[in-house]
């Protein structure tokens, strides 16, 4: 399998701490790959960079060879993404919207678009200002998939769910996976993570701690994740 | 270069300032050009001579001979200055600096859309707006004149006139787009790219007052429409082809600063 998502040696630092540093990873073509790590630990200024929304200050960014910044349009066109804090415009329905980015994207036809709502119970009618935290997460979904991309990365993609819409959105995963969707998950929700994603890295105070084979791992989950979370909380003690 | 989905978006964003602008505006235009009668002029000469330099302030000096110079005194001093102005900002500020503050700029650069294609089409829909509200002010004008006082408009300096106010405004609208492209808050941008016509705004208005605070006039971009001459029959093509370059720089940096920059959304 080649390379879906390559990071070589990227730096952003925005001081005190704060940013990535030095990091370096690849995601292969059609994995789905689990980014973890403590709140502030640098998780979406990577996003920020493989969506080519900020510049690495050294260090390069790539999907499928084309470098995330200069190249973000191409990408962009086969990529799908789900913000973190979703922001949508105040004044739209769910539906205008997603028509609107439909029509951004380019799609000719809303087919998939429409079995996406209806797969998450959607009801794309009122306006997205006056949605539950979980209906606008829901839209964000339906946005990031309904394109067919190539590349997903999400963030934090099951925020306000609940258990049922959660394990529809796993099963999701699994059929994009099964397609060769290449998925890049960032979550706290370790089950979630342990049933979709091929390997996990771990990311603590903007460096790479491990990356695990979590279909390997028999041992507790949780125990794992606080081991290397709470590293930095032992050395500043 | 430009997304045609994004500017049928932008019409609508745009719509109810635009409305509301235009309407302000038309009133005024409507009630000066209805005020143009003799013993009312005599009335605000009166003014004129009473406070001069608050009607001074408003660019509201002169003895106005006909219905043109009577306009350009009474409107574009104050009204067609202003108006336009809170007009631009708020339009900037919905198309531009609206989407990075709240960082639904992602929405759109996450649609395989380039930076170039979505900032220029914000570009395009910013000076498309400008030219639409100064079309219908126009037509309104000349309207409200033909109707009021048929035959006494000088249609030919009152086109020239807002062409030359057209071009100021984009030149405005211009340095307010850079500043949205530039700034990461929207605070930020109403201190600078609001709080810097305006402050040319004021500077104007000060110069206009007279004396040792006229040199204030080399400090405003307002200066360059030279409303009373172009009234009075004079060119102002230099004013113009300067306005314009200004115009062309301003966004042309806005566009070019905005590819390059980190947004943090």
């Amino acid at each position: 399998m080649s390379d879906a998502i390559e990071l070589q040696h990227v730096t952003k630092d925005y001081g005190d701490g704060k940013g990535v540093f030095d990091l370096s990873f690849t995601v292969k073509e059609g994995e789905v790959f689990g980014y973890l790590g403590p709140n502030g630990a640098g998780k979406t200024t990577t996003i920020r960079q493989l969506m080519g929304f900020i510049r690495p200050q050294s260090g390069s960014c790539q999907i499928f060879g084309m470098d995330c910044f200069r190249q973000a349009d191409q990408i962009q066109r086969r990529n799908g993404y789900l913000a973190g804090e979703l922001t949508f415009p105040e004044d739209m329905t769910g539906r205008q919207f997603l028509k609107f980015m439909a029509d951004l994207k380019g799609l000719k036809k809303y087919a998939r678009m429409e079995e996406l709502m209806e797969r998450f119970e959607l009801d794309p009618r009122g306006k997205i200002h006056k949605m539950s935290k979980g209906t606008k997460q829901k839209v964000g979904i339906v946005n990031a998939f309904m394109h067919e991309p190539r590349t997903i990365i999400l963030d934090e993609p099951t925020s306000g769910l609940d258990p049922l819409m959660r394990n529809r959105f796993v099963k999701l995963i699994l059929e994009e996976k099964k397609k060769g969707t290449t998925i890049l998950l960032c979550s706290h929700i370790l089950e979630e993570v342990q049933k979709t994603c091929d390997r996990t890295a771990i990311l603590r105070a903007g460096k790479l701690v491990a990356v695990e084979n979590l279909s390997d791992k028999r041992q507790n989950l949780e125990e794992l994740f606080l081991h290397f979370y709470e590293e930095e909380g032992e050395e500043e003690k | 270069m430009i997304s045609i989905t994004l500017l049928k978006r932008d019409i609508k964003t745009c719509m109810k300032p635009f409305l509301l602008v235009f309407a302000v505006i038309c009133m005024y235009t409507v009630i000066i050009v209805y005020m143009y009668d003799p013993d009312f002029a005599e009335m605000l000469e009166e003014y004129q001579q009473k406070m001069p330099e608050v009607m001074a302030a408003m660019g509201m000096t002169g003895i106005a001979s006909s219905l043109i110079e009577w306009m350009q005194i009474y409107l574009y001093g104050f009204i067609m200055m202003l108006f336009p102005l809170i007009f631009i900002i708020v339009m900037v500020q919905k198309l531009v600096m609206g989407y990075i503050d709240s960082g639904s700029m992602a929405n759109l650069l996450a649609t395989g859309n380039s930076r170039r294609k979505i900032i220029c089409t914000q570009a395009l829909s910013t000076v498309l707006w400008m030219v639409l509200l100064m079309g219908a002010v126009t037509v309104a004008g000349i309207f409200s004149g033909m109707w009021l006082f048929p035959g006494e408009l000088n249609v030919e300096r009152y086109l020239i006139l807002n062409i030359s106010t057209l071009f100021l405004q984009i030149a405005v609208a211009g340095l307010s787009f850079l500043c949205a492209c530039v700034c990461s808050e929207a605070r930020h941008y109403y201190t600078v790219g609001a709080g810097l016509p305006l402050l040319f705004f004021l500077m104007q208005m000060i110069s206009n007052m007279g004396e040792k605070l006229e040199n204030l006039k080399y400090f405003t971009i307002y200066t360059l429409l030279p409303a009373g001459e172009i009234a009075a029959g004079k060119g102002c093509m230099i004013q113009n082809l300067v306005l314009l370059f200004l115009a062309m720089v301003l966004f042309g940096s806005g566009i070019w600063w905005f590819q390059r920059r980190d947004l943090g959304i």
